[in-house]
Protein backbone atom coordinates (compact mmCIF):
# COMPACT_ATOMS: atom_id res chain seq x y z
CA UNK A 1 0.00 0.00 0.00
CA UNK A 2 1.41 3.35 -1.03
CA UNK A 3 0.66 5.98 1.64
CA UNK A 4 3.23 8.59 0.53
CA UNK A 5 4.57 9.37 -2.95
CA UNK A 6 7.87 7.66 -3.72
CA UNK A 7 9.63 6.31 -6.81
CA UNK A 8 7.77 3.36 -8.34
CA UNK A 9 8.80 0.73 -10.83
CA UNK A 10 5.64 1.15 -12.89
CA UNK A 11 4.75 3.19 -15.93
CA UNK A 12 3.07 6.51 -15.25
CA UNK A 13 -0.68 6.67 -15.83
CA UNK A 14 -3.10 9.52 -15.27
CA UNK A 15 -5.28 7.25 -13.16
CA UNK A 16 -5.79 8.81 -9.73
CA UNK A 17 -4.09 7.09 -6.79
CA UNK A 18 -4.74 7.75 -3.11
CA UNK A 19 -1.95 8.68 -0.70
CA UNK A 20 -3.54 8.49 2.77
CA UNK A 21 -0.34 9.50 4.57
CA UNK A 22 -0.50 12.89 2.88
CA UNK A 23 -4.13 13.36 3.93
CA UNK A 24 -3.32 12.45 7.54
CA UNK A 25 -0.38 14.90 7.56
CA UNK A 26 -2.52 17.75 6.18
CA UNK A 27 -5.35 16.89 8.59
CA UNK A 28 -2.91 16.98 11.53
CA UNK A 29 -1.65 20.42 10.50
CA UNK A 30 -5.24 21.62 10.23
CA UNK A 31 -6.13 20.11 13.60
CA UNK A 32 -3.05 21.70 15.20
CA UNK A 33 -4.18 25.09 13.85
CA UNK A 34 -7.70 24.65 15.16
CA UNK A 35 -6.28 23.90 18.63
CA UNK A 36 -3.99 26.93 18.66
CA UNK A 37 -4.86 29.54 21.27
CA UNK A 38 -6.30 32.73 19.84
CA UNK A 39 -7.24 31.16 16.51
CA UNK A 40 -10.84 32.29 16.85
CA UNK A 41 -9.85 35.92 17.27
CA UNK A 42 -7.26 35.83 14.47
CA UNK A 43 -8.03 38.18 11.58
CA UNK A 44 -9.57 36.51 8.52
CA UNK A 45 -6.49 37.28 6.42
CA UNK A 46 -4.35 35.17 8.80
CA UNK A 47 -6.76 32.26 8.57
CA UNK A 48 -6.84 32.59 4.78
CA UNK A 49 -3.02 32.66 4.68
CA UNK A 50 -2.81 29.45 6.70
CA UNK A 51 -5.54 27.81 4.59
CA UNK A 52 -3.85 28.72 1.30
CA UNK A 53 -0.52 27.47 2.69
CA UNK A 54 -2.08 24.18 3.69
CA UNK A 55 -3.83 23.79 0.33
CA UNK A 56 -0.57 24.49 -1.53
CA UNK A 57 1.22 21.93 0.63
CA UNK A 58 -1.47 19.36 -0.13
CA UNK A 59 -1.16 20.02 -3.89
CA UNK A 60 2.63 19.66 -3.69
CA UNK A 61 2.51 16.36 -1.80
CA UNK A 62 -0.48 14.53 -3.26
CA UNK A 63 -1.24 13.00 -6.69
CA UNK A 64 -0.36 14.00 -9.39
CA UNK A 65 2.34 16.54 -8.46
CA UNK A 66 3.73 14.46 -5.59
CA UNK A 67 3.73 11.22 -7.54
CA UNK A 68 5.28 12.72 -10.70
CA UNK A 69 7.93 14.55 -8.69
CA UNK A 70 8.80 11.56 -6.56
CA UNK A 71 9.56 9.14 -9.32
CA UNK A 72 9.23 10.40 -12.86
CA UNK A 73 10.26 13.99 -13.60
CA UNK A 74 13.03 16.05 -12.02
CA UNK A 75 11.29 19.23 -13.21
CA UNK A 76 8.13 18.39 -11.23
CA UNK A 77 10.32 17.44 -8.25
CA UNK A 78 11.71 20.98 -8.44
CA UNK A 79 8.22 22.49 -8.54
CA UNK A 80 7.48 20.49 -5.37
CA UNK A 81 10.64 21.84 -3.76
CA UNK A 82 9.70 25.44 -4.54
CA UNK A 83 6.15 25.03 -3.29
CA UNK A 84 7.10 23.22 -0.07
CA UNK A 85 10.15 25.24 0.91
CA UNK A 86 9.47 28.71 -0.48
CA UNK A 87 5.72 29.12 -1.02
CA UNK A 88 4.10 27.27 1.87
CA UNK A 89 6.25 28.35 4.88
CA UNK A 90 5.63 32.12 4.76
CA UNK A 91 1.90 31.50 4.40
CA UNK A 92 1.83 29.11 7.38
CA UNK A 93 3.88 31.52 9.52
CA UNK A 94 1.73 34.51 8.54
CA UNK A 95 -1.35 32.50 9.44
CA UNK A 96 -0.27 31.83 13.03
CA UNK A 97 -2.44 33.72 15.55
CA UNK A 98 -0.40 36.19 17.59
CA UNK A 99 -1.73 35.03 21.00
CA UNK A 100 -0.39 31.54 20.29
CA UNK A 101 3.07 32.94 19.62
CA UNK A 102 2.91 35.13 22.74
CA UNK A 103 1.91 32.11 24.81
CA UNK A 104 4.92 30.20 23.54
CA UNK A 105 7.34 32.87 24.76
CA UNK A 106 9.71 31.45 27.33
CA UNK A 107 9.18 27.83 26.31
CA UNK A 108 12.35 25.78 25.77
CA UNK A 109 11.43 24.93 22.17
CA UNK A 110 10.97 28.60 21.41
CA UNK A 111 14.48 29.26 22.65
CA UNK A 112 15.73 26.73 20.12
CA UNK A 113 13.53 28.28 17.42
CA UNK A 114 15.00 31.70 18.26
CA UNK A 115 18.52 30.36 17.88
CA UNK A 116 18.00 28.61 14.52
CA UNK A 117 16.04 31.52 13.06
CA UNK A 118 18.82 34.07 13.49
CA UNK A 119 19.32 35.27 9.90
CA UNK A 120 22.87 33.95 9.42
CA UNK A 121 22.03 30.59 10.97
CA UNK A 122 18.74 30.31 9.06
CA UNK A 123 20.42 31.13 5.76
CA UNK A 124 23.15 28.58 6.39
CA UNK A 125 20.70 25.88 7.47
CA UNK A 126 18.35 26.43 4.54
CA UNK A 127 21.08 26.37 1.93
CA UNK A 128 22.71 23.33 3.51
CA UNK A 129 19.37 21.52 3.24
CA UNK A 130 18.96 22.72 -0.37
CA UNK A 131 22.37 21.37 -1.37
CA UNK A 132 22.02 18.13 0.62
CA UNK A 133 18.53 17.35 -0.66
CA UNK A 134 19.57 17.87 -4.27
CA UNK A 135 22.68 15.71 -3.96
CA UNK A 136 22.18 12.78 -6.40
CA UNK A 137 22.99 10.00 -3.94
CA UNK A 138 20.68 11.51 -1.32
CA UNK A 139 17.79 11.99 -3.74
CA UNK A 140 18.14 8.51 -5.26
CA UNK A 141 18.20 6.81 -1.86
CA UNK A 142 15.43 8.86 -0.25
CA UNK A 143 13.00 8.86 -3.18
CA UNK A 144 13.14 5.08 -3.38
CA UNK A 145 11.25 4.60 -0.12
CA UNK A 146 8.17 6.20 1.34
CA UNK A 147 9.92 7.06 4.62
CA UNK A 148 12.79 8.57 2.68
CA UNK A 149 10.36 10.63 0.66
CA UNK A 150 8.65 11.81 3.87
CA UNK A 151 12.06 12.79 5.25
CA UNK A 152 12.85 14.81 2.13
CA UNK A 153 9.49 16.61 2.10
CA UNK A 154 9.62 17.39 5.84
CA UNK A 155 13.20 18.62 5.63
CA UNK A 156 12.14 21.06 2.88
CA UNK A 157 9.21 22.28 4.95
CA UNK A 158 11.26 22.72 8.12
CA UNK A 159 14.10 24.43 6.25
CA UNK A 160 11.57 26.76 4.61
CA UNK A 161 9.98 27.63 7.95
CA UNK A 162 13.43 28.43 9.36
CA UNK A 163 14.31 30.55 6.31
CA UNK A 164 11.11 32.59 6.35
CA UNK A 165 10.79 33.06 10.13
CA UNK A 166 13.13 36.07 10.40
CA UNK A 167 11.53 37.61 7.29
CA UNK A 168 7.96 37.38 8.52
CA UNK A 169 9.04 38.02 12.16
CA UNK A 170 5.69 36.88 13.49
CA UNK A 171 6.32 37.09 17.25
CA UNK A 172 4.76 40.20 18.76
CA UNK A 173 6.82 42.21 21.25
CA UNK A 174 10.04 41.00 19.64
CA UNK A 175 11.99 43.50 17.55
CA UNK A 176 11.73 42.90 13.82
CA UNK A 177 14.81 43.09 11.65
CA UNK A 178 14.99 46.29 9.60
CA UNK A 179 13.34 46.06 6.18
CA UNK A 180 16.66 46.55 4.40
CA UNK A 181 18.23 43.61 6.25
CA UNK A 182 15.31 41.35 5.45
CA UNK A 183 15.39 42.31 1.78
CA UNK A 184 19.14 41.74 1.61
CA UNK A 185 18.66 38.37 3.31
CA UNK A 186 16.21 37.18 0.63
CA UNK A 187 18.35 38.49 -2.20
CA UNK A 188 21.42 36.77 -0.74
CA UNK A 189 19.44 33.55 -0.66
CA UNK A 190 18.78 33.78 -4.41
CA UNK A 191 22.54 34.12 -4.93
CA UNK A 192 23.32 31.07 -2.77
CA UNK A 193 20.76 28.96 -4.61
CA UNK A 194 22.71 29.55 -7.81
CA UNK A 195 25.07 26.65 -7.09
CA UNK A 196 22.58 23.78 -7.44
CA UNK A 197 21.00 25.59 -10.39
CA UNK A 198 24.34 25.69 -12.21
CA UNK A 199 24.94 21.99 -11.61
CA UNK A 200 21.48 20.99 -12.80
CA UNK A 201 21.34 23.22 -15.83
CA UNK A 202 24.81 22.76 -17.21
CA UNK A 203 25.57 19.14 -16.29
CA UNK A 204 26.37 17.00 -19.31
CA UNK A 205 24.85 13.84 -17.85
CA UNK A 206 21.73 13.17 -15.83
CA UNK A 207 22.37 13.41 -12.09
CA UNK A 208 19.57 11.30 -10.69
CA UNK A 209 19.16 7.62 -11.52
CA UNK A 210 15.60 7.92 -10.17
CA UNK A 211 14.60 10.08 -13.13
CA UNK A 212 17.05 8.72 -15.69
CA UNK A 213 15.75 5.17 -15.31
CA UNK A 214 12.11 6.01 -14.67
CA UNK A 215 9.49 4.97 -17.20
CA UNK A 216 9.24 7.98 -19.51
CA UNK A 217 6.48 10.57 -19.19
CA UNK A 218 5.89 12.86 -22.16
CA UNK A 219 8.50 13.66 -24.75
CA UNK A 220 11.15 15.37 -22.61
CA UNK A 221 14.51 13.61 -22.58
CA UNK A 222 16.17 13.05 -19.21
CA UNK A 223 18.71 15.77 -19.92
CA UNK A 224 16.02 18.26 -21.01
CA UNK A 225 14.00 17.44 -17.90
CA UNK A 226 17.03 18.09 -15.69
CA UNK A 227 17.80 21.40 -17.42
CA UNK A 228 14.18 22.41 -17.02
CA UNK A 229 14.46 21.56 -13.31
CA UNK A 230 17.47 23.87 -13.04
CA UNK A 231 15.63 26.68 -14.81
CA UNK A 232 12.56 26.23 -12.62
CA UNK A 233 14.80 26.47 -9.57
CA UNK A 234 16.45 29.62 -10.86
CA UNK A 235 13.45 31.43 -12.32
CA UNK A 236 10.75 30.13 -9.97
CA UNK A 237 12.88 30.37 -6.83
CA UNK A 238 14.14 33.80 -7.85
CA UNK A 239 10.61 35.01 -8.58
CA UNK A 240 9.35 33.94 -5.14
CA UNK A 241 12.29 35.40 -3.22
CA UNK A 242 12.36 38.64 -5.24
CA UNK A 243 8.60 38.96 -4.79
CA UNK A 244 9.18 38.64 -1.05
CA UNK A 245 11.82 41.36 -1.24
CA UNK A 246 9.43 43.50 -3.31
CA UNK A 247 6.64 43.17 -0.75
CA UNK A 248 9.08 44.12 2.01
CA UNK A 249 10.13 47.18 0.01
CA UNK A 250 6.49 48.21 -0.39
CA UNK A 251 5.84 47.76 3.34
CA UNK A 252 8.98 49.78 4.09
CA UNK A 253 7.82 52.56 1.78
CA UNK A 254 4.36 52.50 3.36
CA UNK A 255 5.84 52.71 6.86
CA UNK A 256 8.12 55.58 5.90
CA UNK A 257 5.18 57.55 4.52
CA UNK A 258 2.80 56.74 7.31
CA UNK A 259 1.87 60.05 8.96
CA UNK A 260 0.84 58.29 12.18
CA UNK A 261 3.45 58.17 14.94
CA UNK A 262 5.33 54.85 15.12
CA UNK B 1 -11.44 33.57 34.96
CA UNK B 2 -8.48 35.27 33.38
CA UNK B 3 -5.96 32.95 35.01
CA UNK B 4 -7.96 29.91 33.80
CA UNK B 5 -7.87 31.24 30.25
CA UNK B 6 -4.16 31.94 30.55
CA UNK B 7 -3.44 28.44 31.83
CA UNK B 8 -5.48 26.96 28.96
CA UNK B 9 -3.56 29.17 26.58
CA UNK B 10 -0.27 27.95 28.03
CA UNK B 11 -1.42 24.33 27.85
CA UNK B 12 -2.43 24.74 24.23
CA UNK B 13 0.84 26.45 23.47
CA UNK B 14 2.76 23.62 25.10
CA UNK B 15 0.75 21.10 23.07
CA UNK B 16 1.74 22.96 19.92
CA UNK B 17 5.38 22.96 21.05
CA UNK B 18 5.06 19.25 21.71
CA UNK B 19 3.67 18.77 18.21
CA UNK B 20 6.67 20.67 16.83
CA UNK B 21 9.01 18.40 18.81
CA UNK B 22 7.20 15.31 17.51
CA UNK B 23 7.54 16.63 13.94
CA UNK B 24 11.31 17.08 14.40
CA UNK B 25 11.59 13.64 16.01
CA UNK B 26 9.60 12.07 13.15
CA UNK B 27 11.93 13.69 10.62
CA UNK B 28 14.98 12.29 12.39
CA UNK B 29 13.32 8.88 12.64
CA UNK B 30 12.40 8.91 8.98
CA UNK B 31 15.98 9.81 8.03
CA UNK B 32 17.34 7.03 10.23
CA UNK B 33 14.87 4.47 8.89
CA UNK B 34 15.62 5.33 5.30
CA UNK B 35 19.34 5.04 5.99
CA UNK B 36 18.76 1.63 7.63
CA UNK B 37 16.66 0.46 4.70
CA UNK B 38 19.52 1.39 2.41
CA UNK B 39 21.99 -0.61 4.50
CA UNK B 40 19.80 -3.75 4.53
CA UNK B 41 19.07 -3.45 0.86
CA UNK B 42 15.52 -4.29 1.85
CA UNK B 43 14.09 -1.09 0.57
CA UNK B 44 16.37 -0.24 -2.29
CA UNK B 45 14.67 1.07 -5.41
CA UNK B 46 13.19 -1.73 -7.43
CA UNK B 47 13.19 0.60 -10.40
CA UNK B 48 16.92 0.34 -10.83
CA UNK B 49 18.48 -2.72 -9.33
CA UNK B 50 20.42 -3.49 -12.41
CA UNK B 51 22.93 -0.65 -12.44
CA UNK B 52 24.03 -1.92 -9.07
CA UNK B 53 24.42 -5.37 -10.59
CA UNK B 54 26.32 -3.84 -13.45
CA UNK B 55 28.49 -1.90 -11.05
CA UNK B 56 29.05 -5.05 -9.03
CA UNK B 57 30.05 -6.86 -12.17
CA UNK B 58 32.47 -4.09 -12.96
CA UNK B 59 33.99 -4.33 -9.54
CA UNK B 60 34.17 -8.08 -9.85
CA UNK B 61 36.16 -8.20 -12.99
CA UNK B 62 35.42 -6.16 -16.03
CA UNK B 63 36.53 -2.91 -14.41
CA UNK B 64 39.93 -4.49 -13.97
CA UNK B 65 39.85 -5.78 -17.55
CA UNK B 66 39.58 -2.45 -19.35
CA UNK B 67 37.31 -0.37 -17.15
CA UNK B 68 34.04 -1.48 -18.78
CA UNK B 69 30.80 -0.99 -16.90
CA UNK B 70 28.81 -3.45 -19.00
CA UNK B 71 28.69 -7.12 -18.13
CA UNK B 72 31.56 -8.82 -19.92
CA UNK B 73 30.80 -12.30 -21.17
CA UNK B 74 33.48 -14.68 -19.98
CA UNK B 75 32.89 -16.70 -23.14
CA UNK B 76 31.84 -14.50 -26.08
CA UNK B 77 28.84 -15.88 -27.97
CA UNK B 78 28.84 -16.09 -31.74
CA UNK B 79 25.81 -14.48 -33.36
CA UNK B 80 24.24 -17.05 -35.67
CA UNK B 81 23.33 -16.11 -39.21
CA UNK B 82 19.84 -14.69 -39.33
CA UNK B 83 17.91 -12.61 -41.77
CA UNK B 84 14.72 -10.73 -40.89
CA UNK B 85 12.77 -8.08 -42.82
CA UNK B 86 13.57 -4.48 -41.94
CA UNK B 87 11.00 -1.66 -41.69
CA UNK B 88 11.19 -1.18 -45.48
CA UNK B 89 10.36 -4.85 -45.98
CA UNK B 90 13.83 -5.64 -47.30
CA UNK B 91 15.69 -8.69 -45.93
CA UNK B 92 18.36 -7.67 -43.43
CA UNK B 93 21.19 -10.17 -43.12
CA UNK B 94 22.56 -9.30 -39.70
CA UNK B 95 26.03 -10.84 -40.09
CA UNK B 96 26.57 -9.32 -43.52
CA UNK B 97 25.21 -5.86 -42.67
CA UNK B 98 27.14 -5.47 -39.43
CA UNK B 99 30.40 -7.15 -40.42
CA UNK B 100 33.34 -5.07 -39.24
CA UNK B 101 31.17 -2.66 -37.24
CA UNK B 102 30.46 -2.40 -33.58
CA UNK B 103 26.77 -3.17 -33.27
CA UNK B 104 24.14 -3.19 -30.56
CA UNK B 105 21.31 -5.69 -30.74
CA UNK B 106 18.16 -5.27 -28.66
CA UNK B 107 14.93 -7.22 -28.54
CA UNK B 108 11.91 -5.21 -27.42
CA UNK B 109 8.58 -3.69 -28.40
CA UNK B 110 7.26 -0.21 -29.00
CA UNK B 111 4.41 -0.47 -26.46
CA UNK B 112 6.93 -1.30 -23.72
CA UNK B 113 6.29 1.26 -20.97
CA UNK B 114 9.63 1.16 -19.21
CA UNK B 115 12.76 -0.84 -20.12
CA UNK B 116 12.75 -0.43 -23.93
CA UNK B 117 12.29 3.34 -24.14
CA UNK B 118 14.74 3.94 -21.28
CA UNK B 119 17.40 1.67 -22.80
CA UNK B 120 16.98 3.25 -26.23
CA UNK B 121 16.92 6.80 -24.88
CA UNK B 122 20.09 6.35 -22.81
CA UNK B 123 21.95 4.65 -25.66
CA UNK B 124 20.80 7.37 -28.08
CA UNK B 125 21.94 10.14 -25.75
CA UNK B 126 25.36 8.57 -25.29
CA UNK B 127 25.77 7.97 -29.04
CA UNK B 128 24.88 11.60 -29.61
CA UNK B 129 27.87 12.62 -27.50
CA UNK B 130 30.29 10.81 -29.80
CA UNK B 131 32.00 12.61 -32.65
CA UNK B 132 30.42 11.79 -36.02
CA UNK B 133 33.49 9.82 -37.13
CA UNK B 134 32.95 7.40 -34.23
CA UNK B 135 29.17 7.41 -34.33
CA UNK B 136 29.15 6.16 -37.94
CA UNK B 137 31.12 3.09 -36.91
CA UNK B 138 28.21 1.86 -34.79
CA UNK B 139 25.01 0.05 -35.83
CA UNK B 140 21.97 -0.23 -33.61
CA UNK B 141 19.52 -3.00 -34.49
CA UNK B 142 16.16 -3.29 -32.73
CA UNK B 143 14.19 -6.51 -33.22
CA UNK B 144 10.50 -6.28 -32.36
CA UNK B 145 9.08 -8.98 -30.13
CA UNK B 146 5.52 -7.75 -30.68
CA UNK B 147 4.76 -8.20 -34.40
CA UNK B 148 0.99 -7.90 -33.84
CA UNK B 149 1.24 -4.25 -32.83
CA UNK B 150 4.65 -3.31 -34.22
CA UNK B 151 3.90 -2.90 -37.90
CA UNK B 152 6.91 -1.72 -39.93
CA UNK B 153 5.42 1.80 -39.96
CA UNK B 154 4.86 1.86 -36.20
CA UNK B 155 8.34 0.55 -35.48
CA UNK B 156 9.95 3.00 -37.92
CA UNK B 157 8.15 5.96 -36.36
CA UNK B 158 9.12 4.82 -32.86
CA UNK B 159 12.80 4.35 -33.78
CA UNK B 160 12.89 7.68 -35.61
CA UNK B 161 11.93 9.29 -32.31
CA UNK B 162 15.36 8.19 -31.10
CA UNK B 163 17.53 8.07 -34.23
CA UNK B 164 16.50 7.60 -37.84
CA UNK B 165 19.70 5.61 -38.38
CA UNK B 166 18.57 2.78 -36.10
CA UNK B 167 17.59 -0.39 -37.91
CA UNK B 168 14.24 -2.00 -37.06
CA UNK B 169 13.45 -5.64 -37.83
CA UNK B 170 9.93 -7.09 -37.76
CA UNK B 171 8.84 -10.66 -38.39
CA UNK B 172 6.43 -13.12 -36.84
CA UNK B 173 7.11 -14.02 -33.24
CA UNK B 174 8.13 -17.55 -34.11
CA UNK B 175 10.95 -16.30 -36.31
CA UNK B 176 12.11 -13.84 -33.65
CA UNK B 177 12.04 -16.54 -30.97
CA UNK B 178 14.13 -18.77 -33.22
CA UNK B 179 16.80 -16.07 -33.29
CA UNK B 180 16.60 -15.78 -29.51
CA UNK B 181 16.85 -19.54 -29.10
CA UNK B 182 19.92 -19.64 -31.35
CA UNK B 183 21.49 -17.13 -28.94
CA UNK B 184 20.56 -19.35 -25.99
CA UNK B 185 18.14 -16.70 -24.78
CA UNK B 186 14.59 -17.23 -23.50
CA UNK B 187 11.72 -16.63 -25.93
CA UNK B 188 9.50 -13.57 -25.83
CA UNK B 189 6.09 -14.36 -24.44
CA UNK B 190 2.81 -12.54 -24.32
CA UNK B 191 1.70 -11.57 -20.82
CA UNK B 192 -1.92 -10.47 -20.45
CA UNK B 193 -2.50 -7.56 -18.10
CA UNK B 194 -5.18 -8.61 -15.58
CA UNK B 195 -8.43 -6.66 -15.81
CA UNK B 196 -7.56 -5.23 -19.19
CA UNK B 197 -7.57 -6.20 -22.86
CA UNK B 198 -4.00 -4.95 -23.04
CA UNK B 199 -0.92 -7.13 -22.91
CA UNK B 200 2.83 -6.85 -22.52
CA UNK B 201 5.62 -8.86 -24.07
CA UNK B 202 8.03 -10.49 -21.69
CA UNK B 203 11.48 -10.15 -23.19
CA UNK B 204 15.14 -9.97 -22.27
CA UNK B 205 16.13 -6.49 -21.18
CA UNK B 206 19.78 -6.30 -22.16
CA UNK B 207 21.40 -4.59 -25.08
CA UNK B 208 24.05 -6.86 -26.57
CA UNK B 209 27.32 -5.37 -27.79
CA UNK B 210 28.68 -7.25 -30.79
CA UNK B 211 32.09 -6.67 -32.27
CA UNK B 212 32.81 -6.75 -35.99
CA UNK B 213 33.83 -10.43 -35.87
CA UNK B 214 30.27 -11.41 -34.96
CA UNK B 215 30.83 -12.11 -31.28
CA UNK B 216 28.63 -10.85 -28.44
CA UNK B 217 31.16 -9.64 -25.89
CA UNK B 218 29.18 -7.43 -23.49
CA UNK B 219 25.61 -7.16 -22.24
CA UNK B 220 23.99 -4.00 -20.88
CA UNK B 221 21.03 -4.85 -18.67
CA UNK B 222 18.09 -2.56 -17.93
CA UNK B 223 19.26 0.13 -15.54
CA UNK B 224 22.46 1.03 -17.38
CA UNK B 225 22.94 4.77 -17.26
CA UNK B 226 24.20 7.29 -19.80
CA UNK B 227 27.40 7.65 -17.78
CA UNK B 228 27.99 3.91 -18.20
CA UNK B 229 27.51 4.14 -21.96
CA UNK B 230 29.73 7.18 -22.15
CA UNK B 231 32.42 5.24 -20.32
CA UNK B 232 32.12 2.10 -22.44
CA UNK B 233 31.48 3.34 -25.99
CA UNK B 234 35.05 4.54 -26.71
CA UNK B 235 36.44 1.34 -25.16
CA UNK B 236 34.12 -0.82 -27.25
CA UNK B 237 35.11 1.07 -30.41
CA UNK B 238 38.79 0.53 -29.59
CA UNK B 239 38.14 -3.15 -28.86
CA UNK B 240 36.24 -3.49 -32.13
CA UNK B 241 39.07 -1.89 -34.09
CA UNK B 242 41.61 -4.29 -32.59
CA UNK B 243 39.35 -7.31 -33.12
CA UNK B 244 38.70 -6.41 -36.75
CA UNK B 245 42.38 -5.75 -37.35
CA UNK B 246 43.35 -9.07 -35.76
CA UNK B 247 40.84 -10.94 -37.90
CA UNK B 248 42.24 -9.23 -40.99
CA UNK B 249 39.01 -7.33 -41.68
Amino acid sequence: MQWWCSAQDVAWTWTWRPYPGVWVFIALLLLAYIRLPGRGSAPVRRRIAYGVGLLTLWIALDWPVGALGAGYLASVHMVQFLLISLDVPPLLIMGLPRPALTALEGHAVCGAVRRVTKPAVALLLFNTVVVATHWPEVVDVLMASQWGSVALDLSWLLAGLILWWPVVSPVPHRPKFPFGVRMGYLILCTVLMTLPYLFLTFAELPFYSTYELAPPVGSLSTREDQRLAGLIMRIGGGAILWSGAGILFWLWYRDENDPRPA
Amino acid sequence: MNSTRMSRTHRSARLTCGAALVAFALTSLALTLSACAREDGADTPSANPEPEEAAAASEDGSEAGGGYRGLELTQPIEVPDFTLPDTDGKPYDFAEETAGSLSFLFFGFTHCPDICPVQMANLTAALGDLPYSQRRQIDVVFVSTDPDRDTPEVLRAWLDHFDSGFVGLVDDLEAVNEVLASLDLPPSVREDIPGSDDYRMGHIAQVMAITGDGLIRFAYPGGVRQADWRNDLPRLLALNASVVEASGG
